[in-house]
C-alpha cells in the first residue's frame, strides 16, 4: 500500500489515451489559431499574394476570425499545460535516443514544445501590452507560428499509430492505471472547466453579450472615449497639436484629375453616409458603432479618379509608426461603407478616435483603420 | 513473437512517419528562415531567450514543482477530497496564468485608460477563484455523502 502514491505519480494521467485526447483538442485549437492568424497576416500584407485581397464583405468576417484567433489561443493554455504534464515522464525516456527515427521525433519536440509555450505566453502578454522583449511581436509571432505548425505536422506523423491505438475500443474499455484522485475523465473535465473559465472571462472583449463577464480581458468593448476602446491615443501618437490645428486640410492626390484640399468643414458639407462597422484589433478585442462621414469612393470621384478600379494609400498625421499609413484595395475602395469618418454615434470624433477624420472600413485589422488622416494617394 | 529488427507498434518509423517528418521539418525550416530574414541582433537574441528560457522554466522548474505538489497532495489530503482538490488547483493555476498579464498591469498607459480598463483585476481573479473553490467544495460534499 505504501507504493500506491508512487504508482499514481508514475502512471495515472500519464497514459497514451489521455495524451491523445488532449493532443487532438490542442491540435485543433492550434490549427484554428494558425489559419485565423494567416488571415490577419494576409489582411496586413496583401501584396505578398498578388491578385488575391481581403474582401470588404461580409463586414463581420475579420472581427470573428481574429476574435476566434485570440480565444482559441487562450483556451489552448490549459490544454497545452495538461498535455505537457501528461507526457512529462516521457522526457526521461532511457536511452534518450534509440535510433534515427526516435532521434528525429524527439528533436522535433524542441520547436514544438518551446514554440507552443512561446506563442501562447507572448500572445497573452502582448494583448495586455506587457512586452518584456526587444522584437517586433507580429513579425516574430508569425514566423514562430510556421515553426510550431511544422513541428506539429512531424509530431502527428510520429504519433499516428499510438493515437489510433489509444482511440480504439480496446483502449477505451481498458482499466485505467491505479491510483487515487482524479481519474482520466475527471482530469479532462477539470481541464475543460479551466478552458471554459478562461474563455468565458475573456471572450467578452469581442463578443458583446459576454462583455460584463470579461473580468480577465485587457479590454472591455464599451470602455473608452465614446464607448469604444483605443489602441493608440492622440497624445501617445504625438498628434494632438496637428489634429487640433484649424489649418488642417485633407489632401487627395495621385492618379486623379485634380488635387483636392478639403477642410473638416468642407468634408462635413459633402453628402454623408453612415455605416455600422467594427474596430477589430489584432489583439482580440472588437467594438462596433455607427460611423458617419464621406465614402472614400466619393472623394476619389470628386477628384476625378476612378472609384471602381483604384487603390488608395491613406496617410496619418502620425509619423514614424509602421501603422501611420495603410492601403485600401479595390474591393474596399469600391464599397460605400469604406468611410473617411467624421463622427461616431452621432458625435464628432473624439481626438483619440482620429479627429478631424479617420478611415473606417469593413473587414480590416484595427491597425489599418488609420486615424488622423491627412493625405489620400489614389493609385 | 516479434522480430527484434522490426520496430514495435507505436515506435517511430515507417513511411507515414518519414513523410510527415520531411514535410513538417521543411515547414519548420521555412519558419526559421523567415525569422532569420526578418529579425536580427538583439531582437533575435530576445526571441531565443524567451523561447528556450520558457522551455527550461517549464520543464525544469514548473513541472517538477507540480509533481512535488501532487505527491504531497496524495499523501496529505484524504482520499475523498483529492479529486475536487486537484480539479480546483488545476483551474486556479490556469486562471492565474491567464490573468498574469493583466495582473502585472505592466502595459498600463497614462494616456490610454481604455487599455486595462479595470483597476481591480486582483478582485476579479479572487472572485473567479472563489466560485471555482465553491464548486469544488460542493463536489467534495456531494462525494462525501455518496
Amino acid at each position: 500500500m505504501v507504493r500506491r502514491p508512487r504508482r499514481s505519480v508514475a502512471q495515472r494521467l500519464h497514459d497514451e489515451r489521455t495524451a491523445t485526447l488532449l493532443g487532438i483538442a490542442l491540435g485543433i485549437s492550434f490549427v484554428v489559431c494558425f489559419l485565423t492568424g494567416l488571415i490577419t497576416q494576409f489582411a496586413q500584407h496583401p501584396l505578398d499574394l498578388g491578385f488575391l485581397s481581403m474582401p470588404a464583405s461580409p463586414g463581420w468576417l475579420y472581427r470573428v476570425t481574429q476574435g476566434t484567433h485570440v480565444a482559441a489561443g487562450t483556451l489552448a493554455v490549459p490544454l497545452l499545460l495538461a498535455k505537457l504534464w501528461t507526457v512529462y515522464p516521457r522526457l526521461f525516456t532511457w536511452p534518450p535516443l534509440r535510433n534515427v527515427a526516435h532521434a528525429v521525433e524527439r528533436i522535433s519536440l524542441v520547436p514544438l514544445v518551446a514554440g507552443s509555450l512561446f506563442q501562447l505566453g507572448t500572445g497573452l502578454a502582448n494583448g495586455a501590452h506587457w512586452r518584456p522583449w526587444l522584437f517586433d511581436f507580429p513579425v516574430v509571432h508569425y514566423w514562430t507560428a510556421w515553426i510550431v505548425i511544422g513541428a506539429l505536422v512531424a509530431h502527428v506523423g510520429a504519433k499516428w499509430t499510438i493515437a489510433r491505438r489509444s482511440l480504439g475500443r480496446a483502449a477505451r474499455e481498458a482499466p485505467q492505471p491505479a491510483g487515487s484522485g482524479l481519474d482520466r475523465r475527471g482530469f479532462l473535465a477539470a481541464v475543460a472547466a479551466a478552458a471554459g473559465v478562461v474563455t468565458l472571462t475573456t471572450v467578452g472583449q469581442t463578443f458583446r453579450p459576454l462583455g460584463r463577464l470579461a473580468l480577465l480581458a485587457p479590454r472591455r468593448p464599451d470602455a473608452g472615449p465614446q464607448g469604444i476602446p483605443v489602441n493608440k491615443s492622440a497624445s501617445g501618437a504625438g498628434v494632438v497639436e496637428l489634429a487640433m490645428d484649424v489649418r488642417f486640410r485633407l489632401v487627395v492626390e495621385g492618379r486623379v484629375a485634380r488635387r483636392l484640399e478639403l477642410s473638416r468643414a468642407q468634408l462635413l458639407a459633402l453628402p454623408q453616409h453612415s455605416a455600422h462597422l467594427a474596430i477589430a484589433c489584432v489583439e482580440g478585442w472588437s467594438s462596433a458603432a455607427v460611423w458617419s462621414g464621406v465614402p472614400i469612393r466619393d472623394l476619389v470621384e470628386l477628384a476625378g479618379g476612378d472609384p471602381e478600379h483604384s487603390t488608395v494609400v491613406v496617410h496619418s498625421l502620425q509619423r514614424g509608426s509602421a501603422y501611420s499609413s495603410s492601403q485600401l484595395n479595390e474591393p474596399h475602395v469600391r464599397d460605400r461603407d469604406t468611410l473617411l469618418a467624421l463622427a461616431v454615434g452621432g458625435e464628432p470624433l473624439h481626438i483619440d478616435h482620429g479627429y478631424p477624420c479617420r478611415l473606417i472600413a469593413p473587414d480590416r485589422p484595427g491597425v489599418q483603420q488609420t486615424k488622423w488622416v491627412t493625405r489620400m494617394v489614389v493609385t | 513473437m516479434s522480430a527484434p529488427t522490426r520496430p514495435q507498434r507505436g515506435e517511430p518509423g515507417g513511411v507515414r512517419f518519414w513523410i510527415a517528418a520531411a514535410v513538417g521539418l521543411a515547414i519548420v525550416a521555412f519558419g526559421v528562415a523567415g525569422l532569420l530574414r526578418n529579425v536580427h541582433g538583439d531582437a533575435l537574441l530576445s526571441w531565443a531567450k524567451l523561447l528556450f528560457g520558457g522551455l527550461v522554466v517549464h520543464d525544469g522548474i514548473a513541472l517538477p514543482l507540480v509533481a512535488l505538489v501532487s505527491v504531497v497532495l496524495v499523501r496529505l489530503a484524504p482520499a475523498r477530497v483529492r479529486a475536487p482538490l486537484q480539479g480546483a488547483l488545476i483551474v486556479s493555476v490556469v486562471v492565474l496564468l491567464v490573468a498574469l498579464p493583466v495582473l502585472t498591469g505592466a502595459g498600463r498607459l497614462a494616456n490610454n485608460p481604455s487599455l486595462l480598463p479595470s483597476h481591480r483585476y486582483g478582485v476579479h481573479v479572487l472572485a473567479i477563484l472563489g466560485v471555482v473553490w465553491l464548486c469544488a467544495l460542493v463536489l467534495a460534499l456531494a462525494r462525501g455523502r455518496r
